[in-house]
C-alpha cells in the first residue's frame, strides 16, 4: 500500500477507559503482605526485609498517573470493497502522557482475514500507530470491529480497557471478468453494443444490395461494382444493427442452503452481480428480482448508478421466513418488459421457483437457471456407520434416498430443459460461464 | 517493513523460571536442612508449572506462597541473614515482573521485539527503583546499629517531608481541575445540569463501547 492512497477518516474519539487493579499489582501486595505476616509471626525482621520491595514497589505503581481518556484516531482506506480485496485499517492512540502498555486487537466479522498478528502492543509508548490490512470473505454489510484497547500505567499496576466500534464496511460481490455474454433473441429498438438482425448503422458486415438514393458512397462496395461490369447498377455493403437489451436477474430467496459463505444465496448474489455487471457494461438495461418471502423489484436500467442500485439491492437479499406467501410463480410485468433475457439463480429447492422459471418460460422470455445448489443431502448429514443389521439397513436405505433425490432433481433439470430453458451448474473457479449460454430459442431458429 | 529482532514468549518463560528456580535455590541455602524437600520441592514444582501457559490456574502465586512459607519457616530459626534477605526480596519482585510480561506477551502476538523490551524496562522502571530503594533503606535501617530512637529523629523528617509533598500535589491537582469552573462567569439563573453543560459532572463524548461518527 502506498502512501498515497486516499483514506477515509472515521474521526477521532476520546475513548474513556475502564482502569482496574492488575494482576500483577495483586499478586505484589499478596507477596508483601504474606511476608510481613510471616515477619510478624515469627518476630523477626528478615521476612519484613523480604516484603519491602514488593510493598514499596506496589505502593510506587499504584501512584502513577493513569489518564481518564485516550484519544483514538481510525482511518480506513475505504467505506465500500470487493470480496477478498485488501483493506487498510489504521488506528492512532494518543494518550496524554507516556503509558506502561498500549494494546490493540481488532476483533472481525467472521470470514474476515487479517494479514500479521490481529493483537498489537507496544510497551512505554503515549503514541501508537497501527495499521492492519483486512481482507472481506463476504458481500454484505459489516461492522469493523470491535476494536479492544487495553492500557497500562506506568508500573503496570493499572489496567485500562475500552472497546471501541469502527465503521460500517460495505463489501460487494467479487467483480465480473466475462467478456462475451448470451444475447437474447429480442433486442430493444435502443442502440447497443449487440450485433441485430435486422440491418443498421452498425459495423458487422452483414451483406450488400443494390445501390439506392441516400446511400453514403463511403459504403459503395467497389469490388462487387466492378465485377458486376455496369457501372450504373452499383453495389453498397449492408451493415447489422447494434441494439441493446433487457437483461434481468432473479435470485431465489426462498432457500438457503450450504455453509455460510458458500451457501445458495451467497452464489446467487455473487453471480446475479456478476451478470448485472456485464450486461451493464454493454449499454444494456439490467434490472433485478427477489424472489423470496416478499417479492421485491428493481426496474431495469442503464449505468453505472443501476450497478450501485442493483448491489445495495442484493446486499439485502436474506433469507425470507414470512409467514405470508406472496404469489411468486408470476412476477410482475413490471419487473420484466417483454422479452427480457432472465437469469434465474436458484438452487431449484423451493416448487414456487420452479413454477416461476416455467412461466417466465411461458410468457416468452428466454430464461437461464444458473444452479446454485454448492451441496447434496448426504453432506449435510453424513451417514453414521452403527454397527449391527440396523445400522447397515439405515445407511443403506439414505443411500437410497439420495439416489431417488438425485434422480429427481435431474427430471426437473430435463423438465426445464425441454421447454426451452438454459440450465448451468455453478462453476467454482468462475461462476456463471457467461460466454457458454446458449440460449436455446437462438438455436433452434425460434423466437 | 523492518525486520524487528525479536524473542519469543518461550525466552521470557524460560528466564522466569530461571529466575524462580534462583529464588527457590536461595530460600534453600537458608532453609534448615529437614525442610529443603517440604519447601523446595513444592517451590520448584510451582515454578516449573508456571513456565506453562496456565489458562485457567496460574502457578505463580503458589510459588510466592511456597517460598513465603520457607522464607518463614527459615527467620524463624534465625538462619536468614539480612543481606539475604534483600536478595530474596529482589528476587521475588523480578520474579514476579517476568512472570507478568510472559503472561502478557502470550495475551498478544507471542514475541516481543527489542524495541518493546525496552519499553518494558522503561514502564518498569519506577517500580524497580522502589524495589531497589526499598531494600536499601529497611536493609541498612536494619543493619546499622543504631537506636529506635535516633532512627525516629532520622525518619519522622523524612516521613513529614513525603507527606507534604503529597499533599501539595494532591491540591495543585485539584486546583487544575476545578479551574475551569472558577473561571465561568454564568448569567443569574443559569444552571449546569441543562444539555451540554461543561465540567466534571457533563457527559463525556465517546464512553467505551460508543462508535465512530461516520
Amino acid at each position: 500500500v502506498t502512501d498515497d492512497v486516499r483514506r477515509v477518516s472515521l474521526g477521532g474519539i476520546d475513548a474513556t477507559l475502564r482502569w482496574q487493579v492488575s494482576r500483577l499489582a495483586w499478586r505484589l501486595a499478596a507477596a508483601g503482605i504474606l511476608a510481613v505476616v510471616a515477619g510478624v509471626v515469627v518476630a523477626r525482621p528478615e521476612p519484613i526485609v523480604v516484603a519491602a520491595p514488593c510493598l514499596l514497589a506496589v505502593l510506587v505503581a499504584l501512584r502513577q498517573p493513569r489518564p481518564e481518556t485516550v484519544r483514538v484516531l481510525a482511518t480506513v482506506s475505504e467505506l465500500r470493497s470487493f470480496e477478498a480485496e485488501p483493506l487498510d485499517v489504521e488506528v492512532v492512540v494518543d494518550a496524554a502522557e507516556p503509558l506502561g502498555e498500549i494494546q490493540l486487537e481488532l476483533a472481525l466479522p467472521p470470514l474476515f482475514e487479517v494479514e500479521g498478528a490481529a493483537v498489537r502492543q507496544h510497551f512505554g509508548v503515549a503514541r501508537l500507530t497501527e495499521q492492519w490490512t483486512v481482507r472481506a470473505g463476504r458481500w454484505g454489510r459489516w461492522r469493523l470491529g470491535p476494536l479492544h484497547l487495553h492500557a497500562r500505567t506506568r508500573g503496570w499496576a493499572y489496567v485500562g480497557t475500552a472497546e471501541l466500534t469502527l465503521s460500517e464496511l460495505t463489501v460487494f460481490p467479487p467483480p465480473s471478468r466475462a467478456r462475451e455474454v448470451a444475447v437474447p433473441p429480442i433486442l430493444l429498438a435502443r442502440v447497443g453494443s449487440h450485433v441485430a438482425r435486422r440491418a443498421g448503422s452498425g459495423v458487422e458486415f452483414a451483406g450488400i444490395r443494390s445501390f439506392a438514393p441516400g446511400d453514403t458512397v463511403r459504403r459503395i462496395n467497389w469490388p462487387v461494382s466492378t465485377r458486376r461490369g455496369q457501372l450504373a447498377d452499383l453495389y453498397v455493403n449492408e451493415y447489422a444493427a447494434e441494439r441493446a437489451a433487457d437483461v434481468v436477474a432473479v435470485v431465489d430467496t426462498t432457500a438457503d442452503v450450504g455453509i455460510f459463505g458458500r451457501s445458495s444465496l451467497d452464489l446467487g448474489v455473487r453471480g446475479a452481480a456478476a451478470v448485472v455487471q456485464t450486461y451493464l457494461r454493454y449499454a444494456d438495461r439490467v434490472g433485478v428480482v427477489s424472489l423470496g418471502g416478499a417479492l421485491r423489484w428493481l426496474a431495469p436500467d442503464v449505468g453505472t448508478r443501476q450497478y450501485y442500485r442493483i448491489v445495495e439491492t442484493l446486499l439485502a437479499s436474506r433469507l425470507d421466513d414470512s409467514f405470508l406467501e406472496p404469489e411468486l410463480a408470476h412476477l410482475p410485468p413490471q419487473a420484466l418488459p417483454p422479452g427480457a433475457l432472465a437469469f434465474v439463480f436458484t438452487p431449484l429447492l423451493d416448487p414456487r421457483a420452479v413454477e416461476a422459471v416455467r412461466d417466465l418460460r411461458e410468457r416468452g422470455h428466454p430464461v437461464v437457471v444458473v444452479d446454485v445448489l454448492s451441496t447434496a443431502p448426504d453432506e449435510v448429514s453424513p451417514p453414521q456407520r452403527p454397527g449391527g443389521r440396523d445400522g447397515r439397513r439405515q445407511v443403506r436405505a439414505r443411500r437410497l434416498a439420495t439416489r431417488v433425490w438425485r434422480l429427481e432433481r435431474d427430471v426437473l433439470v430435463h423438465g426445464l430443459q425441454a421447454i426451452g430453458v438454459t440450465v448451468l451448474a455453478w462453476d467454482e473457479e468462475v461462476g456463471v460461464q457467461l460466454d457458454r449460454v446458449r440460449l436455446e430459442p437462438l438455436l433452434r431458429g425460434r423466437p | 517493513v523492518s525486520a524487528q529482532r525479536s524473542v519469543g514468549v518461550w525466552v521470557v518463560r524460560l528466564l522466569a523460571g530461571i529466575w524462580g528456580l534462583g529464588l527457590v535455590g536461595a530460600v534453600l541455602l537458608v532453609a534448615a536442612p529437614n525442610l529443603r524437600w517440604w519447601v523446595g520441592g513444592p517451590a520448584a514444582l510451582a515454578v516449573v508449572l508456571a513456565m506453562g501457559r496456565g489458562r485457567l490456574v496460574s502457578f505463580v502465586p503458589w510459588a510466592i506462597a511456597v517460598v513465603t512459607l520457607g522464607i518463614l519457616l527459615a527467620a524463624n530459626t534465625g538462619r536468614v541473614p539480612i543481606p539475604t534477605a534483600v536478595v530474596l526480596g529482589l528476587l521475588v519482585l523480578g520474579y514476579l515482573l517476568l512472570a507478568e510480561l510472559g503472561d502478557t506477551i502470550d495475551d498478544a502476538s507471542g514475541r516481543i521485539s527489542w524495541t518493546a523490551l525496552a519499553g518494558w524496562v522503561w514502564s518498569m522502571l519506577p517500580v524497580l527503583g522502589a524495589g531497589l530503594m526499598a531494600v536499601l533503606v529497611v536493609g541498612a535501617a536494619v543493619l546499622v546499629p543504631v537506636r529506635a530512637g535516633t532512627w525516629l529523629v532520622v525518619a519522622a523528617p523524612v516521613v513529614l517531608l513525603v507527606a507534604v509533598v503529597v499533599a501539595v500535589r494532591r491540591k495543585r491537582d485539584r486546583e487544575g481541575e476545578g479551574g475551569g469552573r472558577e473561571g465561568e462567569e454564568r448569567e443569574p439563573g443559569e444552571g449546569t445540569s441543562g444539555r451540554g453543560a461543561a465540567g466534571p459532572g457533563a457527559p463525556r463524548q465517546g464512553p467505551a463501547g460508543s462508535g465512530f461518527p461516520f
